[in-house]
């Protein structure tokens, strides 16, 4: 998902990921794989799979690795139906990083990012994202980038973030991990074979296909929601292409049978994760972004406590015009709820005290206290609380 | 950091040292607070090697190793670290608000560091009050794994007076240079005053 790569990763590699995608153009085309397949170490492919070996050694000892057993069975089991004959040769590894993507290396290593799991609305989207890079996989798209880079003067820069992802440590870093990515960066028509496999994938699985075309329109609607300017711009300027990429999606996607969402499923498997998939996404700062995120997240309408104590939290962290009430309103509907979490109150006093309303501020912090009396913070909370008794 | 990393190089040509010692008496940081270290400490020349001059950091070992970041009177709507227009462009770093409790300074280092080291894995813990250079004040712990994969130990103390944050920040790595310095650290929080404050 090059969007993913490029739009929704910091730093300055995704300025190289750029330049380099502009300049790739397709050459001829490997067959795809087979089942079980090997390079010879001594050609360009079998070079590529052992610079990826050496990255995927340390990916193992990464302390940014998800190690979750339950979770990587999961995951992996849904990257194994998509992948058919290929299941044994794709290997998932579940990374700590809060932003939007997955990538599949040409040796079979595909990372997840938690980013991804967060933003998933379901194991249909999950697989259409996995799907995607299968047909990257496959189809041997990433040689042919890399011929594709040697014939042009591209080469040099290919190098050097090649070098740069092979590197030691590499995994939880987000610039790093987009030199990764970038090192496979995909023609268009690349894209959209990749987009076609992973479509077919996840409806011969089982899987929704229209929820491929969501996967765009909600990372789309995320992008717009940015305050930062250079997420915009550069988001903007493929913008008509991103639109009508989740376009023919939606078309193609009519043609094919209804599939499952598999969404109850999904929530299932997460709920262990989802507050710290929410923590990360909320030390981002990256308020308007994080809103519209959240608020997707609930369009279903489903009563969720956790989620509306984090848009409180974005809230009152922005602190701009207005959003106190705002973050108060959160906080008081999820205490509404019976699953609330304790820190929703926590939040409320703080706003509460903010506004000058320490009465109020007092109640919600003893009442934090009550239900969560050895909170590691306990000790300034009660600092807070001015009126004894 | 290429950029950062030739001008160190320049600089160390022309014989313009990265760091200046700090003798074990007591000294005064950025004009707004005064520490009594009771070893020698290294005061990396920011200045010379990025262009920051707004924090100041000292080491015992290495700046990779441990160090002592004084954040001496951060105002209203400014980051605890200056970004240049690019850095700013890229990821703005959270600003500091004078109204802000200890709980949301918390969250502003933990945002600011998982921000600068790019990593998920930043965790603060033990917010508790505690004094710092004589006023109201707090403290915290935080754990964090940069993109080195090193784990490192941090240690926090601080408080907001007259509308502006002071705050000493220790850290090192947790397998053996955090608990190396640590008293000698502590050393420095605890003889911290603010200047003109009376402290």
């Amino acid at each position: 998902m090059t969007l993913g790569r490029r739009h929704f990763v910091g730093g300055c590699s995704a300025c190289a990921a750029l330049a380099l995608a502009g300049c790739v153009t397709d050459g001829v085309k490997p067959a795809p794989i087979s089942p079980g397949y090997k390079p010879n170490a001594a050609t360009d492919e079998g070079g590529i799979w052992q610079v990826m070996d050496n990255v995927e050694a340390e990916t193992k000892r990464s302390r940014f690795l998800v190690r979750d057993a339950e979770l990587n069975a999961y995951v992996r089991d849904i990257a194994c139906r998509l992948a058919g004959n290929h299941c044994s040769d794709v290997r998932v590894y579940i990374t700590r990083t809060p932003a939007f993507n997955a990538t599949m290396a040409p040796n079979g290593m595909m990372t997840v990012w938690t980013g991804l799991l967060l933003r998933a609305q379901n194991e249909a989207q999950l697989a259409a994202v996995l799907g995607h890079e299968i047909g990257h996989y496959v189809n041997r798209h990433s040689l042919q980038a890399y011929r594709n880079a040697r014939d042009t003067a591209d080469i040099a820069a290919f190098l050097s973030i090649g070098l740069a992802g092979a590197g030691v440590g590499f995994v939880g870093s987000m610039v790093q991990l987009a030199a990764l990515a970038s090192i496979f960066a995909f023609s268009r028509d690349q894209e959209r074979e990749a987009d076609d496999v992973g479509l077919k994938l996840m409806s011969d699985a089982g899987y929704q296909p229209l929820q491929a075309s969501k996967v765009w329109e909600q990372l789309i609607a995320e992008a717009a929601a940015s305050e930062r300017p250079r997420e915009r711009d550069v988001f903007f300027a493929t913008h008509p292409a991103q639109e009508e990429r989740a376009a023919t999606l939606r078309t193609k996607a009519a043609t094919l049978p209804a599939g499952d969402t598999y969404e109850k499923r999904y929530r299932a498997q997460l709920k262990k994760f989802r507050t710290t998939l929410f923590e990360d996404e909320v030390r981002l700062r990256q308020y308007g972004q994080s809103l519209k995120l959240f608020e997707m997240l609930g369009r279903d309408g489903q009563p969720d406590a956790e989620l509306a104590y984090f848009t409180g939290e974005v809230y009152r962290q922005r602190n701009a015009d207005g959003d106190d009430a705002k973050a108060r309103e959160q906080y008081e509907r999820a205490i509404a709820m019976a699953d609330a979490p304790p820190e929703a109150y926590r939040g409320l006093g703080l706003i509460h005290m903010r506004g000058g309303d320490q009465v109020r501020a007092d109640e919600a912090f003893r009442q934090y206290l009550k239900l969560k009396p050895d909170a590691e913070d306990r000790a300034i909370i009660r600092s807070y609380v001015q009126i004894r008794g | 950091m290429r950029f950062a990393a030739i001008i160190a190089l320049v600089l160390l040509v022309a014989g313009c040292a990265p760091y200046v010692l700090v003798q074990p008496q007591r000294v005064t940081v950025k004009n707004a607070l005064s520490v009594e270290p009771d070893i020698a400490w290294n005061k990396i020349n920011q200045q010379d090697i990025s262009g920051r001059s707004d924090a100041e950091i000292w080491t015992a070992d290495g700046p990779l190793l441990n160090s002592l970041t004084f954040f001496a009177g951060v105002e209203d709507g400014k980051p605890l670290y200056v970004q240049t227009a690019e850095q700013e462009k890229r990821d703005k770093l959270p600003a500091f608000r004078s109204s802000m409790t200890p709980t949301e300074v918390m969250e502003l280092v933990e945002s600011t560091y998982a921000k600068i080291s790019q990593s998920a894995l930043t965790r603060t813990r033990g917010l508790r009050p505690a004094k710092f250079a004589g006023k109201d004040g707090f403290r915290f712990d935080m754990t964090y794994v940069g993109k080195d994969e090193v784990d490192r130990e941090v240690t926090a103390a601080g408080t907001v007076h007259e509308g502006r944050l002071y705050m000493i920040i220790y850290q090192g790595t947790r397998l053996y240079h955090h608990g190396l310095r640590q008293a000698q650290a502590e050393r420095v929080i605890q003889s911290a005053r603010l200047l003109g404050a009376g402290g």
